[in-house]
């Protein structure tokens, strides 16, 4: 807990594979500090070697977007699968919107990704508001708000 | 705000419609009112209406005009 009384959890990338399913290279953050059902702030550094630069692109190597937005899903997702019975349910992106992509993040970069939970969650849905910044300066590099569900509390309909 | 536009906008917001086509909406009428976006609208209303909808209510609430039918019972009254 934090002086405020609130949840904090550390999260090493074992404890992440522990509440998220994706696995390397599909994983996009190294550690996280989570507060269940309220938000999440994850770092990844991008290493020179990552298998993206190679192919995104030849002579330019940038991560691509798609993996960008995955690595504040990934960020999300914890700060629902956190709570008290949600650890083992599959969770999903269902929206996503006012998606930008600010400035190329390149080899070496470290980067913060925010989520926040905007709504909370209920109904097996959340929405939330991500951003990644680059460590060195502050910078944000992209942002975009998306709907995390989980279809299993969202059972009383059609999935 | 009314009631009605309360209860108009939160269709616009939870399904990404123009105010002007709420009214013959129905569940999966369009592609935004899916699974996903009957719960996002369930949790505008209560948000609108500062309620909490129970589960029957939330199957029930199939349509534009069946929801204010359905808020009554929530104090909520829709012209």
């Amino acid at each position: 807990m934090n002086a405020s009384g609130e949840t904090v959890l550390n999260l090493s990338e074992e404890d992440i594979l522990s509440y998220i399913k994706n696995r390397p290279p599909m994983l996009m953050i190294d550690n996280a500090v989570v507060k269940p059902g309220r938000s999440s702030r994850s770092k990844r550094v991008f290493k020179e070697d990552e298998w993206f630069f190679k192919c995104h692109f030849p002579g330019n190597p940038l991560v691509p977007g798609v993996l960008q937005l995955e690595a504040m899903f990934n960020t999300a997702a914890l700060a629902i699968k956190t709570l008290d019975g949600l650890k083992d349910k599959t969770s999903n992106i269902s929206r996503i919107k006012n998606v930008s992509f600010n400035a190329p993040i390149l080899p070496s970069d470290e980067i913060v990704i925010s989520a926040e939970v905007v709504k909370e969650y209920r109904h097996g849905i959340a929405f939330f508001h991500a951003e990644i910044s680059r460590v060195s300066d502050d910078a944000v590099l992209a942002k975009a708000d998306f709907v995390l569900s989980i279809p299993d509390d969202m059972n009383i309909i059609d999935k | 705000m009314t009631n009605r536009e309360k209860y108009v906008a939160a269709y616009v917001e939870a399904l990404d419609v123009n105010e002007g086509d709420v009214e013959e909406l129905e569940y999966q009428s369009i592609e935004a009112w899916d699974s996903v976006g009957h719960m996002s609208l369930i949790a505008e209303i209560e948000d609108a209406f500062d309620i909490q909808m129970e589960t029957d209510d939330i199957i029930d609430l199939s349509s534009f005009k069946k929801g204010i039918e359905l808020l009554k019972k929530y104090g909520v009254e829709i012209d």
